[in-house]
């Protein structure tokens, strides 16, 4: 494995995830370019001003026009490249892509996921198309989901925040006991992946690790069929732990 | 980079001052973020009292408030007398002693009462925030009574400058705690 | 001024002398020994945390039969956290905060600005006694039955209410920091008032050297912040003791809904500043040093002043970066997100003056010098990478993952931590009246230097490959198995680092008791701790000095006395 590889982030199986990447690296170039020009005075400035080779010192404390002058240039370059640049791209992004939430009558997969020491738990609508009813589909750490739709998530914890990482989406979002928060995105590819807690939620907090498997449409129906049928036949539903969902509302 | 000559001492408060200043800064921090974590606690919720919870009865909170409004004035009253009617100051000063404790004992009987009508403070944030809370502001009662006894050698002091920022500031405290238990007392039982 | 400030006679027993002193000049060594001690208790945890990381399920060397006889050496998934838990804890409120702003600001503000004592000086003594109770209490909370806190030293709950820590340590934890808190109030009223009161006659705000323009601003937001804190310890407090509810909600609060998020909301509003607590007194020694070591006047010295105050006002507006995973309502995300990049403003103003200092000086690398560019260096990285943190989408993958660690070590731990040893080894001359070693102290610069960019380096490059914090194990993830290199590389810089410590330790101690004589002005800089004998004399001044010129009067070509510097006390030469 080249060092190279070793370094970069895993493979992004998400719509918008290259959006994240895309304004790291921009981030990067404007960082590198300013802190180049901080060496360059650090160790320039050490090499030609050193004792030994400058004896005579530019006694200023700095001229009020030249400084201000200085300080309008840095700052408007410091505003514009870095500012107004990242702050308008990053908001762009949010609005168009992470924020903007499938509409409700848009065709997505719904999952309900209850985070708890130190377990993810999943749950399908099932069969009826409701959610907390007999017929759910309910997994824990194996997450299904079909390529090419997206899937919405709602999330919500039983003791501890936890925190819904999907590395390969490039995103993550808190569950917190107590609230339901919401995060979505629209997997490219198929093939198995890994999904985290990021959120420091105990001693097992390095275990509370799930599997993302993406489908293509075809396979995640025939799964989808037989979790529904397992469910209908093999669910408990007079164990009432079985019953952490809610509605699916508009929230 | 020249000086501009001046001598700023002649200008100053007196460091005792300026310190004191700063520790209520200090407080008035303390109680913020008491009063913050309230209105967020409150605002999330769709009604208050949540959950059918009855609000709890004015009769021990009015108690409170008047016991601790008095002392306030009865305070007043002593650090304007402490150094020209020595008999007339201890009078108010003990009535404001007194007083205090008096608030103490209703906040105990309010305490008493809420955890008599199931308002014990694990029966969730309503309670929670009106019990921690007096909680918090009687405990500085208790610190400010500590500093009132703190005053009650006035008689032989009262030309002592030092003394005379004590009286200052323990009324300033006072006064504090006075105005928080008001703040507590509208936004808490009254609205 | 009538009022005789710390009027006290001088100590004749030894426990008057050092244990129960009101002299700041003891008050500020005793921090440093205390926070000296607490450096090497945190920075052993690091190391332990490293080992764990890069070699998981290895047993800790020469000592790990010692400390986890049960598990044959290894260090155990629970001790994992309460490691992190500590090491983030010590090294903030036991550590940073006793050395630059316990000792350096009780030793230097009343020697800089030519007072006797501070304000209050039995105050000040209190206030160390408070830290020394709160740091007993953290070491005590180790040795109840289920061990020290383990919820991060953020303790978010529900993690830190019962739910998820039930035991003793997490409430001696919280107490322990109430305490603290108390103290470091105290000692921050006690700044201001100083600074405010007793400055010398003739020094303005502006001829305050920029050291305690640092330390001003930094007991500022202390006595501004922290009983916010305060506020939310004790709610935590109430909550673990007396079974309140303001943290619980969902499945975990059995009745009632308390919220969890809004402790993090408390802790941020002085988290956030706390970051620049710590930082600020180490900008403002770097300010000066840059301008006593370049010979040259501080470029800008004014505006360096105002860009520092211009970002502790910012600091307290844009605490919401911290909870942007928490799904806060897109406005206040985006209003923090925005208050948050214009801090990027002052701090390029804030370099800026700090490379003009340089422009065309005369500059001498002792010890404090090389430490000076040294936080230059690391702050520009640790500057920077904030910028990635701040921004909400790009925080949407970095949150929580090793970036973070990196960026804050840089800023918080990198940068405070060089700035601390150009203060030590700049004022040890004064403080003790001998010179450190500077052979030793080059050696102790560049191994320190080659060892922290390691480590915060390597953690910024495995953050970005999606490593997450707190793991006790990350290899269980299929994606970062390719890490397991890197990580052994931060944990040889880490060692490395630790290693490059030992001179320092040496130097000190033995600079303590055989260290060359210092001359009255070793490093030739005119401030007014320079003007009296080194140690100083109980009393500091003999006489009030009354001050006349600015403290970065170098290289002035009208000089005539064979010195290139000005004292503070003498008039401008014009």
């Amino acid at each position: 494995m080249s060092w190279l590889e070793r370094i970069s982030p895993p493979d992004i199986i998400s719509t918008n995830g290259h959006l994240i990447d895309s304004l790291f690296t921009y981030t990067t170039i404007m960082a590198c370019i300013f802190f180049f020009f901080v060496c360059l005075g650090l160790f320039g400035f050490s090499w030609k001003y050193s004792a030994k080779k400058n004896k005579v010192v530019d006694y200023t404390y700095g001229n009020r026009k030249k400084q201000l002058k200085m300080t309008l240039v840095i700052g408007l370059l410091v505003f514009v490249l870095i500012d107004l640049t990242i702050t308008w791209r990053s908001n762009n992004d949010m609005i168009n892509e992470f924020w903007n939430f499938p509409k409700q009558d848009e065709d997505i997969t719904k999952v309900e996921v209850l985070a708890q020491q130190w377990m993810w738990n999943f749950r399908y609508a099932g069969a009826d198309g409701e959610f907390n009813t007999g017929d759910d589909v309910l997994t824990n750490h194996d997450l299904h989901i079909p390529v090419g739709k997206k899937v919405e998530f709602r999330i919500t914890s039983k003791d501890v925040i936890h925190s819904l990482f999907f590395p390969n989406a490039r995103i993550k979002v808190d569950a917190m006991p107590g609230r339901i928060s919401r995060m979505w995105f629209q997997p490219t590819k198929t093939g198995i992946y890994d999904i985290a807690c990021a959120e420091m939620c105990g001693t097992n907090h390095y275990k509370m690790q799930a599997k993302l498997y993406v489908h293509t449409q075809e396979e995640f129906d025939e799964w989808l069929s037989e979790a529904q049928h397992l469910a209908t036949i093999g669910n408990d539903t007079d164990n009432l732990d079985n019953f952490w969902g809610w509605k699916w509302g508009d929230k | 980079m020249a000086i501009k000559s001046m001598n700023i001492n002649q200008t100053m408060k007196h460091p005792k001052e300026i310190a004191f200043t700063i520790l209520m800064v200090s407080w008035v921090m303390l109680f913020a973020a008491l009063f913050l974590a309230y209105a967020l606690l409150r605002f999330k919720e769709a009604q208050w009292p949540p959950m059918g919870f009855e609000v709890v009865s004015l009769k021990w909170p009015i108690v409170s408030t008047i016991f601790v409004g008095l002392s306030s004035y009865t305070l007043f009253l002593f650090s304007k007398n402490f150094k020209s009617n020595v008999k007339k100051a201890k009078k108010y000063l003990y009535s404001t002693i007194f007083l205090g404790i008096g608030f103490l004992v209703s906040q105990k009987l309010l305490w008493n009462e809420m955890n008599a009508t199931g308002l014990d403070v694990g029966s969730g944030t309503f309670a929670s925030i009106i019990q921690a809370f007096s909680w918090v502001h009687a405990a500085h009662i208790v610190m400010g009574i500590i500093g009132l006894t703190w005053l009650l050698s006035f008689a032989t002091k009262s030309d002592d400058l030092d003394f005379n920022f004590r009286v200052k500031h323990v009324s300033k405290f006072w006064h504090f705690l006075d105005i928080v238990w008001i703040l507590m007392f509208v936004t808490m039982f009254l609205i | 001024m009538t009022y005789a400030h710390g009027k006290h006679a001088a100590p004749t027993t030894f426990l008057s002398k050092y244990v129960f002193s009101y002299d700041h000049k003891v008050i500020g060594k005793q921090f440093l020994w205390y926070g000296i001690f607490f450096l090497g208790v945190g920075g052993m945890m690091a190391l332990l945390i490293r080992w764990t990381l890069a070699f998981p399920g290895e047993a800790f060397p020469v000592l790990g039969n010692l400390l986890f006889p049960h598990t044959n050496g290894i260090v155990p998934p629970d001790t994992y956290s309460m490691l992190f838990t500590l090491h983030g804890t010590i090294m903030i409120f036991f550590a940073i905060t006793p050395i630059l702003i316990g000792a350096f600001g009780n030793y230097c503000i009343p020697l800089m600005i030519g007072a006797r004592d501070m304000a209050f000086p039995l105050f000040n003594m209190l206030s160390f006694h408070i830290a020394v109770i709160s740091g007993a209490l953290l070491l005590g909370s180790l040795f109840t039955p289920m061990g020290g806190a383990a919820g991060g030293w953020t303790s978010y709950p529900t993690l830190s209410t019962l739910v998820g820590s039930p035991g003793a340590g997490q409430t001696l934890w919280c107490l322990s920091i109430f305490v603290l808190g108390v103290s470091s109030t105290m000692g921050a009223v006690n700044y201001i008032t100083t600074v405010i009161c007793f400055r010398a006659p003739g020094m303005g705000y502006f001829d305050m050297p920029l050291t305690i323009w640092g330390l001003w601003l930094t007991a500022i937001l202390n006595a501004i912040f922290l009983p916010v804190l305060g506020a939310g310890v004790i709610l935590l407090t109430f909550d673990r003791v007396f079974g309140t509810t303001f943290f619980l909600a969902g499945a975990a609060a059995t009745s009632g809904s308390g919220d969890p998020i809004l402790f993090q909301h408390v802790f941020w509003i002085f988290g956030h500043p706390e970051v620049y607590i710590l930082i600020l007194p180490a900008w403002g020694m770097v300010s000066d040093f840059l301008s006593f070591f370049a010979r040259k006047p501080a470029f800008g010295a004014k505006a360096t002043a105002l860009s520092m105050t211009t970002i502790t006002i910012l600091s307290t507006l844009v605490y919401g970066h911290h909870m942007f995973t928490t799904q806060m309502s897109p406005l206040l995300t985006q209003t923090f997100m925005t208050l948050t990049m214009t801090i990027s403003i002052p701090s390029a103003i804030l370099f800026a003056n700090w490379l003009g200092t340089l422009y065309k000086g005369s500059i001498r690398f002792d010890s404090p010098m090389l430490f000076s560019m040294g936080v230059v260096f690391v702050f520009g990285l640790g500057g920077l990478t904030g910028l990635y943190l701040g921004t909400v989408s790009t925080d949407l993958y970095l949150h929580d993952t090793y970036f973070v660690v990196g960026h804050f070590h840089y800023t918080m731990a990198a940068s405070v931590l060089l700035g601390g040893y150009a203060g030590t080894y700049f004022w040890f001359p004064k403080m003790f009246g001998r010179m450190m070693d500077e052979t030793l102290a080059k050696i102790h610069f560049w191994i320190t230097m080659i060892g922290l960019n390691g480590v915060f380096m390597g953690m910024m490059v495995v953050g970005f490959a999606g490593m997450h914090r707190r793991l006790y194990n990350p290899f269980v993830y299929e994606f970062l198995e390719k890490l397991i290199p890197i990580n052994k590389f931060i944990t040889y810089s880490a060692l490395l680092m630790g290693v490059g410590q030992l001179p320092f330790v040496w130097n000190f101690v033995y600079s303590l008791y055989k260290g060359k004589k210092a001359p009255a002005n070793p490093w030739e800089v005119g401030t007014l701790e320079w003007t009296i004998p080194s140690p100083p004399i109980h009393y500091n001044f003999e006489e009030i000095p009354t001050v006349r010129c600015g403290p970065h009067e170098f290289g002035n070509p009208k000089l005539t006395n064979g010195r290139d510097f000005q004292y503070q006390t003498e008039e401008l030469v014009e």
